[in-house]
């Protein structure tokens, strides 16, 4: 039987700030479900390395979560190592370049993206842990495959950080996985020069609603914007993004992708100071979306982007993340 | 009401419901929290007197020497600590600033503030921000707040410090007794050199006899410095766990890099011409944060073992571990009148 919590437990103010209602859970007011707080639980992260070779193809390592206990994922960080590489990224962040990775969860076949996520959308801006809005609840066994798209050599650590939990039953993980933290990518083709507009959508699945909490768009402002276009000139997209569904608007007119999609990472310069070399990458943060945007079921997302301040097409690879949570019913 | 959408919640009184006995509890719950660190503070600490200030001071120190800066605290109130920041005059101009140990002592305790120097970043702030405390300390009034400064840098330095926080009003001994069986600490874990392909290097660190050590926060900025400058144009790779030997506690599920569990990367000047203008420009970086905190009783040895994979020796670097010191009973205290109020508990889960 079900005791009453209020007079058997003490209620430090801890608890009590995290008696939130189930509905505050579920739509995203409340990352974590207060029933786990009365659960024992530690530290923990689970890591893996991928060595992706140059085929410019998927490569996956698979993480087997310990039979324990269920993991609630907090944080995802992905980095560059040097061995094998012409450079870390801790020498230089954007060494990465154009990666993309992917989280799939075997247990019930679920990914965490419906397409590979830009590097510095998903595992963080600049060298900081990435923090998940919502953290997801992962069953004991299961199997993470994580996988590593990129068209250069090199050695990658992935680290999936959260920690234990104790004791969940199969109930509780179905409730507490009525949210799950999503993102969906945006893929844009070439954008050309002169300001006629490429119109790109997706389409929020069936099964769940979509609340949107951050924009990014880190491979539009660090990887191309800055490097690959024009000798080294600026360019300057600039989107709209509609809700056809809801025929709403995320902004009034097309506006920079600067402003749009988050602060853009700093390039890393080095210094030397003593015998040493010393390196600064930067840090950049996604746009938040305050409040966060209800986005019901079979929603299409639709961008619309052109490129009218630069005289050469856009043609590099684009993408742009919709980062949220699925809201079952 | 409770929520009929969720069975697991418990019902949530109104506030006509709230009774002598549940506000008993409920003082003794501010307890659990603050000794196990899930508050800065207990209300009660809000409802005293109280206002902003700051305690500073410079120094001025050769190169290779050791000296302390005495800072004494007002006689009229006590200090809460929750803030620290040291500037260097080197800061803007190079980066020898880096080239610094901090180590804070109080000699309201006669007890440093961490076992052993802190490299001046993991003290004191990644680039120009301050560095504010997981866990604010509480000074008590004419006590003196000292910083032990280690210059390394081949220049003479100018160190500006300060302490920030508030000044706290009307509070008695008793009162600060309780703030300070939990407060701010930090342990060095020094790693030695590691050739490449040297693998297994175990390092220990333990936690001091008579206090237990909440680990909150990860910082690596020496750390990341050596992985990055191993090599011309490469880093070195190293790859660690973590144990708690006292209860076979490991942190990870095996060795992984480094740079997942040691913070962001240092956070550096950059110089950059715009138009004719020189300008100088600070990154951003942060630690590691474990947000479920791990709670090492006393004498615990948290074991390191490192394996270097990379091409590159790795030169000896340290890592701190942050977080705050707890007195022993002080939680279990709090935990076990709690518990006594409402002897059908269960576990809290901390």
């Amino acid at each position: 039987m079900q005791q009453n919590v209020e007079t058997t437990l003490p209620t430090p103010k801890s608890v009590i700030r995290r008696n939130a209602s189930f509905n505050d859970y579920k739509w995203g007011k409340v990352p974590i479900h207060p029933l786990l707080y009365t659960k024992r639980q530690r530290f923990f992260a689970y890591g893996t390395t991928i060595v992706p070779g140059s085929s410019n193809a998927l490569k996956t390592a698979d993480i087997a979560v310990d039979k324990d206990s269920h993991f609630l994922c907090e944080a995802i960080q992905i980095y560059r190592g040097g061995a094998g590489a012409g450079g870390s990224d801790i020498i230089n962040i954007l060494n990465c370049g154009v990666t993309y990775y992917s989280i799939q969860d075997l247990s019930y076949d679920k990914r965490w993206a419906n397409d590979t996520v830009p590097i510095y959308d998903g595992s963080g801006l600049g060298s900081n842990t990435k923090y998940l809005t919502d953290p997801i609840l992962v069953k004991p066994s299961t199997v993470l495959r994580v996988g590593i798209d990129v068209g250069a050599n090199g050695t990658f650590y992935v680290g999936l950080i959260g920690r234990k939990i104790y004791g969940v039953t199969d109930d509780e993980w179905g409730l507490v996985n009525k949210k799950q933290w999503y993102s969906y990518i945006m893929r844009f083709p070439t954008i050309p020069k002169g300001g006629a507009e490429q119109i790109v959508t997706t389409q929020v699945f069936s099964d769940a609603d979509f609340v949107l909490k951050r924009l990014l768009g880190s491979l539009i402002l660090g990887e191309t914007l800055l490097q690959s276009v024009g000798g080294g000139a600026n360019v300057n997209p600039i989107f709209n993004v509609r809700f056809t569904a809801m025929d709403k608007n995320l902004q009034n007119k097309k506006i920079s992708v600067l402003i749009g999609t988050g602060e853009m990472q700093g390039f890393v310069n080095s210094q030397t100071f003593g015998s040493d070399t010393v390196y600064s990458p930067s840090f950049g943060e996604p746009v938040l979306i305050m409040p966060p945007l209800k986005i019901p079921r079979n929603t299409i997302i639709e961008v619309r982007i052109a490129n009218p301040d630069l005289n050469v097409d856009l043609g590099v690879p684009l993408r742009m993340t919709f980062e949220g949570i699925h809201v079952y019913d | 009401m409770a929520d009929p959408t969720n069975p697991f919640l418990p019902t949530a009184p109104s506030q006509t419901d709230i009774t002598a006995a549940q506000v008993a509890t409920q003082q003794l719950g501010d307890a659990v929290d603050y000794f196990l660190g899930r508050i800065r503070l207990p209300k009660w600490v809000y409802q005293k007197p109280h206002r902003s200030f700051v305690y500073g001071d410079n120094k001025t120190l050769n190169t290779m020497v050791s000296d302390r800066l005495d800072i004494t605290m007002d006689a009229d109130s006590y200090f809460l600590v929750e803030g620290i920041n040291v500037q260097s005059s080197q800061a803007l101009t190079s980066f020898n600033d880096l080239l610094t140990d901090i180590q804070v002592v109080d000699s309201t305790y006669g007890q440093p503030w961490s076992n052993a120097p802190v490299p001046i970043r993991d003290i004191a702030g990644y680039g120009g921000n301050p560095k504010y405390l997981p866990y604010p300390v509480i000074v008590r009034p004419s006590a003196t707040l000292s910083f032990l400064l280690t210059n390394n840098a081949s220049v003479t330095q100018t160190y500006y410090c300060s302490f920030l926080g508030r000044k706290i009003y009307n509070m008695n001994e008793t009162e600060a007794s309780y703030l300070s069986q939990r407060g701010f600490y930090q342990y060095v874990m020094p790693v030695p050199q590691i050739a490449s392909g040297i693998r297994g290097v175990i390092v220990d660190m333990q936690v001091l006899g008579g206090q237990d050590f909440l680990l909150r926060n990860i910082v690596g900025s020496e750390m990341l410095e050596a992985m990055a400058s191993a090599g011309t144009n490469v880093g070195t790779d190293v790859i660690g766990q973590l144990r708690d030997t006292t209860n076979d506690y490991y942190f990870f599920n095996q060795k992984i890099y480094l740079r997942l569990w040691i913070g962001g990367q240092l956070t550096r000047i950059v110089n950059q011409t715009v138009g004719g203008n020189l300008f100088k420009s600070y990154s951003f970086s942060k630690p590691f944060n474990l947000r479920k905190p791990v709670y090492m009783r006393a004498n615990a040895i948290l074991e390191g073992e490192f394996d270097n994979v990379g091409a590159q020796t790795l030169t000896a670097a340290r890592i701190t571990f942050e977080g705050a010191r707890i007195y022993p009973g002080a939680a279990d205290a709090g935990a076990a009148q709690a518990l006594q109020a409402a002897p059908a508990g269960g576990s809290g889960g901390q």
